[in-house]
């Protein structure tokens, strides 16, 4: 009922009112576009600086080995926004040119998805068969985006020289503020790609020939069995400066299961093993050596190898666990291998077969294994056979079991296009590295040279900068106190007549009997009604103006720059302020007019 | 007499000080029955307004031996001695059997002549009956006047919305302040009837505070008149006496 009474009366008095609500928003919209014009330019300003990726970039001074382990606890701590590995950068020069044979030395850089030297200067991360260009290399090699750029690798093989090429799309141009150097951003394979080639490795995506890094075979251990026993000394000898570090006599049961194989009656069996580091063939050629005439068999052995086999189509999937068989050096016609071997198949180390259980539901032929290794994983195309086996456990040829344990000390990774297993690259030279904000570079060069990586940081400029941006936030401050000020008394004075205006009224209706916390609310009502309107009548005149400000300025800004702008939360914030204020305003007012006695009141009219 | 009152008032007092002047209105005694028509008459400065607030529950007397307001509350019947109330309970009363009337009517501008008068019932949520309506608007003769708003009308008619509006929701009493002090003699007769009339018919009794005492010497049951003594240049006393009408 009160909330009618206050409508009717603002309704009545409509002229009166329409011209309070005019008086509200025209107190309100010019603080709304003060705020808005020193936040949104205040704002681009502080951005343009402290944003800016050149304040915020890290660049390494020395040339250091840093491994993919390092660059993953980096990338996660604190204040690092972005990171990305680079290859030396004497490798990382290059040669230019464009289709109208522009050339140019530019500065290959790696790049990778959130870099905000890019994402900040207006351009797209690229692909692997796109890269992006500095404006100096842009205008330099005159091309412009959407046209090809070719790059061009030498190197120096035997007394021969020998050249690589590749082209990429250009697909982005950086703003000339983002850099001065004739550089151009590519994905990081791009990169080892080159480096690779002058190293003098092949190079199978861009067809440049050389030498493969192939994956060789690691074990964890070799197994013995021997007719008789071995004694104490033969025993030790197995281990002195053979590789291997551990001699343990196994019985024929830990025997069957920890390789599938079952002893003849009579020999012995033993796991000859490493302790950290894995073995390569020389240590079993060198256990076979000790063990010459003997009549012993020595079995390359690796732990068993966890992974995931899909069917071609990828629509089944089964999680096995992988056994080395050393096919080559079991006698034929034995039957060392429990169950496993079928006579007409030949496990031998190139033909890449997997003998799975028939429990396994994974169909004989064409299969794919995913192996995850110490910090990657890869895909292997393998063919499936079905054995009979019982202990639930895949056989694979020791070889492809020993290529397939190096994941656990190096990146090995299945090349297609050569159909083989290729180590990948053990670290990095340096890296391209940008803090969240300027606050964040100064613990991280410290973090950073605390663990011997000197780096150089724009130090000075944020000091300048942050002090820059102290003088600005202060002027916003004063601004804004000084309106807010000036508001505060405009709307409370105001109000506070409208509500004198409205004593006798107030009075009248205490006098026939309305509470105070009625009386109070009329006023109340008619207050948070008179500026509300007025607010959105202000934040119009503020939307519009804004806009045709930020149209007036667009050419200087970029996309998510604006000279006048407030947040939502600022908006919410100033509405709630301004309401919370009227409210205080009108009641205070009420309370004033309703302290008088009423009949008094009204007398005094 | 009817053996029921409204008001009983004793020994009351109300001690008002402004500008280091001071005035004191002492109630020797004063009983107002149901029905009753009284006139309290006398020049301006005498307390004729001080004793109305007093009535309305506006005001707190400073001493009081005795002051009861009859009329049930909170399912109570028994007098209430009126120290005990707060202020809402005050806004209470006035709005259930409170009809006040105003100088100049006391209407709000906002709202229609008909709003106005169904405020009171609105404010104390009464039910008020068609006909009680039909009764006032016709005798005070508003029916054409309804959806006007308050400052269309001239000051007789704003006068006879107030009674309307003070009647309405059957109230014990009506206070009145000088209702007609604003209207000529001929309407200010005219107004006295009406409410004189209709203030019987509803049953409610009638404090009429005016300078005039020619308008209601005829039509007042009771008068109560001030008899002012002045102690000293700041000090003033006036003492409330009554007269009987009938036995004038």
């Amino acid at each position: 009922m009160i909330a009618k009474l206050a409508a009717k009366d603002i309704m009545h008095e409509w002229l009166l009112s329409l011209c309070l609500v005019m008086a509200i928003s025209s107190i309100i919209a010019p603080l709304l576009l003060l705020f808005g014009l020193k936040y949104g330019s205040i704002q681009t300003l502080r951005g343009r600086l402290i944003q800016d990726p050149k304040n915020r970039e890290i660049r390494p001074l020395t040339s250091k080995s840093y491994s993919h382990d390092w660059f993953k606890k980096i990338q996660n701590s604190k204040g690092v926004s972005f990171i990305v590995p680079m290859t030396r950068q004497i490798s990382s020069t290059i040669e230019a040119s464009s289709s109208l044979n522009n050339t140019s030395r530019v500065s290959l850089l790696a790049t990778a998805e959130g870099d905000p030297l890019l994402v900040e200067n207006g351009a797209k991360i690229p692909d692997k068969d796109s890269c992006v260009l500095s404006q100096n290399a842009a205008s330099e090699l005159n091309v412009r985006i959407g046209e090809k750029v070719t790059l061009t690798v030498r190197r120096n093989l035997h007394g021969k020289s020998e050249k690589g090429n590749f082209t990429l799309l250009v697909t982005g141009i950086l703003d000339a503020r983002a850099t001065s150097v004739n550089s151009i951003f590519v994905q990081l394979s791009a990169l080892e790609s080159v480096e690779d080639f002058k190293d003098g490795r092949a190079v199978p995506r861009y067809g440049w020939q050389g030498v493969m890094p192939e994956a060789y075979p690691v074990y964890d251990g070799v197994i013995v069995l021997t007719p008789i026993l071995l004694s104490k000394l033969e025993e030790t000898l197995l281990v002195n400066n053979t590789g291997f570090t551990k001699v343990k006599s196994l019985p024929p049961s830990e025997l069957l299961s920890i390789t599938g194989y079952k002893i003849r009656d009579n020999w012995s069996a033993y796991l000859i093993s490493v302790q950290k580091r894995a073995a390569e063939n020389e240590s079993v050629d060198a256990v076979r050596h000790r063990l010459r005439g003997k009549n012993a068999i020595v079995l390359r052995y690796t732990k068993s190898i966890s992974a995931k086999l899909t069917t071609v189509d990828g629509l089944k999937s089964e999680l096995i666990d992988l056994l080395a068989v050393d096919a080559e050096n079991l006698q034929s016609n034995d039957t060392h291998l429990q169950f496993g071997l079928l006579p007409n198949l030949r496990l031998d180390s190139h033909s890449r077969l997997l003998i799975i259980p028939k429990e396994i539901n994974i169909p004989e032929g064409k299969a794919v294994l995913n192996i995850n290794g110490q910090s990657t994983s890869t895909v292997l195309p393998v063919k499936v056979v079905h054995g009979i086996q019982s202990n639930g456990k895949a056989y694979v040829n020791a070889t492809l079991a020993g290529m397939l344990n190096l994941m656990n000390y190096r990146t090995v990774q299945y090349n297609e296009k050569i159909d083989k297993l290729l180590l990948s690259r053990r670290g990095y030279a340096g890296f391209r590295m940008y803090a969240e904000t300027i606050d964040h570079v100064e613990s991280i060069q410290q973090s950073l040279e605390e663990k011997g990586i000197t780096v150089r940081t724009a130090a000075e400029r944020i000091i300048e900068v942050r002090q820059l941006d102290s003088y600005l936030t202060l002027i916003f401050w004063l601004i804004a106190v000084v309106g807010i000020i000036g508001g505060v008394s405009a709307l409370t004075a105001s109000l506070y007549a409208s509500v004198e205006r409205k004593k006798k009224e107030l009075n009248i209706l205490r006098l026939i009997g309305m509470f105070k916390l009625e009386i109070v609310r009329f006023p109340l009502y008619q207050g948070l009604l008179l500026s509300g309107s007025g607010i959105i009548l202000a934040i119009s005149f503020f939307v519009i103006i804004s806009g045709v400000i930020n149209t007036l300025f667009r050419s200087h800004l970029s996309a998510d720059e604006s000279l006048c702008t407030l947040t939502t939360g600022q908006l919410i914030f100033l509405t709630s302020g301004v309401l919370l204020l009227s409210a205080v305003a009108s009641v205070f007012a009420a309370l004033h007019a309703t302290k008088m006695d009423p009949a008094e009141a009204l007398r005094d009219e | 007499m009817p053996s029921s009152y409204i008001y009983k008032l004793r020994d009351v007092e109300k001690r008002l000080e402004k500008g280091g002047v001071s005035f004191t209105l002492c109630i020797p005694e004063l009983t107002i029955h149901p029905g009753e028509f009284w006139s309290i008459v006398g020049p301006s400065g005498c307390g004729k307004s001080t004793l109305l607030d007093l009535l309305a529950l506006v005001l707190s007397p400073t001493s009081v031996s005795r002051f009861e307001f009859n009329v049930p509350m909170y399912k109570k019947t028994a007098p209430r001695r009126i120290t005990d109330f707060s202020e809402n309970d005050a806004a209470k009363i006035r709005r259930k059997h409170i009809g006040y009337i105003l100088q100049n009517g006391g209407l709000l501008p906002f709202l229609s002549v008909q709003d106005n008068i169904l405020l009171t019932a609105q404010i104390s949520k009464s039910s008020i009956t068609t006909t009680d309506y039909n009764t006032l608007i016709n005798a005070l003769g508003l029916p054409g006047q309804l959806k006007k708003k308050p400052q269309f009308l001239s000051g007789g008619q704003r006068q006879r919305v107030a009674i309307a509006r003070a009647l309405i929701h059957r109230p014990s009493i009506i206070l009145a302040d000088e209702p007609t002090a604003a209207v000529d003699s001929q309407t200010a007769a005219d107004i006295m009837t009406e409410l004189r009339s209709l203030s019987r018919k509803f049953g409610s009794a009638v404090m009429m505070v005016t300078h005039d005492r020619n308008l209601v010497d005829s039509t007042s049951d009771q008068t109560i008149e001030f008899n002012i003594t002045r102690n000293s240049i700041d000090n003033t006393v006036a003492s409330t006496s009554i007269s009987n009408q009938v036995n004038k």
